[in-house]
């Protein structure tokens, strides 16, 4: 893995209120790193879970504007799931329901336009 | 009688919370009505309709409820009230004309309940109330007079029948924590339609002068379209279709995600690709709201929209149900 990633994976894993960080393998729906944060969470799971969902709102963000996704919110009652599309793999943050979240989607951005 | 859920509550008292002067409070008080929370259902249509004055529907419930405690008096001025705001309202006329049976005014009950059948002749309790008004007026009936609680309809009685306690999952108690109105508001200056069906691809028009909005949908739990369309021109209506369908899948993977990750009932699915964004929040029986928005326009402003669509949603489900 390319250290901007791992910089990357670092530095969204700080964003208060993240609980666990994932790089993944969209096709695969693997983890190919990650950073838990106060849970046990099978990494496995969370990685499948995220890559299906990523793939059935990729064919609605096909139908909408015939573009990619390039960030996918989840927000339940008791957390949230953020996707984002970086170098071809997704980074999966599950958060707490008040966790930063504009300081995520920022470190998103800042990650993916941040040159190798 | 539909129960409402529980999140559905809970929902419109975030809504009522956030915005006191939100349209949500007529959901709330049908909801503190049904469970049988006549007080808390009152309170919150006082300040609904202190706040929304202009509101018809707010007036329709409030007089109702006034009726459903025996205050006639009070349900007579707000059906005043309301026939002042629409001069050809169904409800008002109904209304007053129950009113007046109730306090044996039988001139005044023919004249409003005549009044209402010309404006709807379908309506079979007022057609049963002027029967029973004819009774009363032709000379050689010997029908006795009726007990006045018999002459209302079931419309104005179903806030008496057996509660069920709440809905499953709690969500009322919060209604009292809801914020009361301070001032009153000033005089009514439009007049909002009463519940008449609307052309479902025109539902969520009222929301396409804001410059974010590309256009919404309300989606059926098979992804049908049930109301709505995207964009401003026609190129976009027959994308709205293939848009519903995709999203169907993606409804039952978030709610299973949601249920694996324990992230609780899901609220909203946002999806960012290309010059848009698609918001996607919950409504009741299994419905679905989709909302386009411009990219990069504000949470805030999304999830405002979203209560917004979701009011339009309700009130249409309700008049096609």
């Amino acid at each position: 893995m390319s250290p901007r990633l791992t910089r990357l994976l670092e530095r969204v894993s700080r964003v208060p209120g993240v609980v666990h960080t994932l790089l993944v393998d969209p096709e695969a729906g693997v983890p190919v790193a990650g950073i838990a944060r106060s849970t046990r969470e099978d990494g496995s799971v969370l990685a499948a879970l995220a890559a299906t969902l990523h793939h059935r709102a990729t064919q609605v963000a096909g139908s909408a504007s015939r573009s990619g996704i390039e960030l996918l919110h989840l927000e339940g009652e008791r957390g949230h799931l953020l996707l984002g599309c970086v170098d071809g793999l997704l980074l999966v943050t599950r958060l707490e329901p008040s966790a930063q979240l504009g300081l995520l989607r920022l470190e998103l951005r800042q990650g993916a336009g941040e040159p190798g | 009688m539909k129960l409402p859920a529980a999140s559905d509550v809970r929902r419109w008292t975030d809504q009522l919370a956030r915005d006191p002067a939100s349209l949500s409070f007529i959901h709330l008080a049908r909801a503190c009505r049904i469970y049988g929370r006549h007080e808390a259902a009152l309170k919150l249509c006082q300040n609904g309709v202190q706040r929304n004055p202009s509101s018809v529907p707010g007036h329709i419930l409030l007089a109702r409820l006034y009726f459903d405690a025996g205050q006639q008096n009070q349900a007579a001025a707000v059906w005043s009230r309301l026939l002042e705001l629409n001069p050809s309202s169904f409800e008002a006329r109904r209304g007053l004309g129950f009113c007046a049976l109730a306090s044996r005014d039988w001139p005044e009950a023919w004249r409003q309940l005549t009044a209402a059948a010309s404006l709807r002749p379908a309506d079979r309790a007022v057609a049963e109330a002027l029967s029973l008004l004819e009774q009363i007026r032709s000379p050689d009936s010997t029908r006795p007079l009726p007990p006045v609680q018999t002459t209302r309809t079931p419309e104005l009685v179903e806030g008496t029948a057996p509660r069920p306690a709440g809905p499953a999952g709690g969500g009322l108690e919060a209604v009292d924590r809801v914020p009361a109105a301070s001032q009153p508001e000033p005089e009514p200056v439009e007049v909002v339609a009463e519940s008449e069906p609307v052309e479902p691809s025109r539902l969520f028009e009222p929301m396409s002068t804001e410059a974010p909005f590309l256009g919404a949908l309300l989606l059926d739990e098979r992804g049908v379209v049930l109301a709505g369309k995207l964009g401003r021109d026609s190129s976009r209506v027959d994308r709205a279709a293939e848009l519903a369908a995709t999203f169907g899948p993606v409804i039952r993977e978030a709610w299973r995600c949601a249920g694996h990750l324990e992230l609780g009932a899901w609220r909203a699915l946002t999806v960012e690709a290309g010059p848009e964004c698609l918001h996607l929040t919950p409504a009741s029986g299994g419905r679905a709201l989709l909302l386009a928005a411009s990219r990069n326009t504000s949470a805030d402003w999304l999830v405002r929209a979203a209560d917004r669509g979701q009011e339009l949603a309700s009130r249409y489900l309700e008049v096609s149900a």
